[in-house]
């Protein structure tokens, strides 16, 4: 019987011993983006800019040497949202002193928003499904969805096919 | 998480020293035919009357297969559903069998509403739940009025529930998109493993303490993620947790044998 006490106040301070909470760093979750080139990912060198179209706030300011993007999503109580991107490319000619060129490709993304809570102690979020994505056709190709649910995972959301004068 | 663990905690102290005290203390004296037997803890100390040469208590064999109902009352959920982050009213039905096998029925609302201070999110629910399940008398002595005993659960609940508080920002324009919802529902399945002492305090009125080890089958999964708090369940941070109670019982079977008497 004593042994049985001694197992329980055992179990006891184990039991309140200690608690962790682990909530994600940012709770803002974000679209991400892949170049791909035929069916491989592609690294892209040319210089990248990302706008929203209507609004002069810069999501993605001159990036280059890359492979992927984050973007934000607008968020919308009533359900469903379309942001409508403007992907400003500067392309290298390899040459210096010689000014790039330039295109734009718009990148329409249709989603939904709903609202996920983690617990108590860590803030709530909100979640997109992507339902549609489209791009125009300049440096960019096409666009496919691979994963539609934009949360915290971090998975591969988009796939943005470059055209082959761009590899 | 933590009121829980704390209670656990407090429960399981308690329980360790309930045990020491029944060790220590119980008491039972048994009606022979010559005089009045005497049994402290699992031995016998003295005999009153004509000494027997043999000191023998009760044995389960002996016991009628049906020895009564109790009814009663998780008063420990009670005080947590008014100050605690959450808590239950709950009452129960233990049938008796043999003072071994108790099958029991566990009715109740559990109840939250709370505010983190953390986030400043505030979770509300008022759902009923139920449980049903069994013990097993694991004492020496099957006529003391005292059990030390060991069981399982099977709990379900269907409920609604409600999550507000600050707005979300939006990344790209700054706009508030308000967090509100309201009537979210979903139901849980869950099991109990369940450890406790159950002492006689007067007459046929019963005190008692357990502790219980939950754990989900399964859960209705919604667009909104886990509720934080699941009635007659807990804590739904984690895939189980561990709760008790503490139990106000009345033996009816031990109302009519005291009113013979």
């Amino acid at each position: 019987m004593r042994k049985f006490v001694l197992i329980l106040a055992v179990v006891a301070c184990c039991v309140s011993a200690c608690q962790n909470i682990s909530c994600p760093l940012d709770n803002v979750v974000m679209l991400k983006m892949s170049m791909y080139s035929g069916n491989e990912k592609a690294r892209v060198l040319d210089t990248l800019t990302v706008t929203l179209e209507g609004r002069d706030s810069v999501l993605v300011n001159r990036i280059y040497n890359f492979d992927e993007v984050q973007l934000p999503l607008r968020q919308n109580a009533s359900g469903e949202v379309t942001d409508t991107f403007l992907l400003h490319w500067s392309l290298a000619t390899g040459e210096e002193g010689e000014t790039p060129v330039r295109v734009t490709d718009t990148l329409t993304v249709h989603h939904g928003c709903t609202v996920h809570f983690e617990s108590m102690d860590c803030p709530s979020s909100v979640f997109h499904h992507l339902i549609d994505a489209t791009c125009s056709r300049g440096l960019a190709d096409s666009v496919s969805i691979n994963n539609p649910a934009v949360d915290y995972e971090h998975y591969e959301n988009l796939r943005l096919h470059l055209s082959p004068l761009s590899e | 998480m933590s009121i829980t663990r704390t209670f656990a905690c407090i429960f399981l102290l308690c329980l360790s020293s309930g045990l020491c005290a029944q060790v220590a203390g119980t008491t039972t004296k048994i009606a022979t035919g010559e005089g009045t037997l005497t049994v402290k803890g699992d031995s016998v100390e003295r005999f009153q009357g004509v000494a027997f040469d043999h000191t023998r208590v009760p044995t389960y064999k002996e016991q009628p297969l049906f020895c009564g109902v109790s009814v009663g009352a998780d008063l420990a959920g009670a005080l947590m559903a008014q100050v605690a982050k959450f808590g239950q009213y709950e009452a129960q039905a233990r049938f008796n069998f043999k003072q071994r096998y108790f099958p029991v029925v566990e009715i109740g609302v559990g109840t939250s509403n709370h505010t983190s201070d953390r986030t400043n999110q505030t979770y509300k629910v008022h759902s009923p739940y139920f449980r049903i399940g069994g013990d097993y008398n694991f004492a020496h002595n099957p006529v003391s009025g005292n059990r030390i005993y060991g069981g399982v659960r099977y709990g379900f609940s269907s409920f609604k529930y409600e999550i507000s508080g600050p707005s979300f920002i939006d990344p790209i324009d700054g706009s508030a998109m308000p967090l509100d919802l309201q009537g979210v529902h979903s139901s849980m399945h869950w099991g109990e493993l369940v450890a406790g002492l159950e002492g006689r305090l007067w007459r046929f009125i019963h005190l008692g303490w357990s502790v219980r080890w939950k754990f989900r089958f399964k859960q209705k999964d919604n667009a909104y993620g886990n509720p934080y708090y699941v009635p007659g369940y807990g804590d739904n941070t984690d895939g189980s947790c561990f709760g008790g109670n503490f139990c106000l019982l009345i033996d009816i079977s031990d109302i009519k044998n005291s009113k013979k008497h």
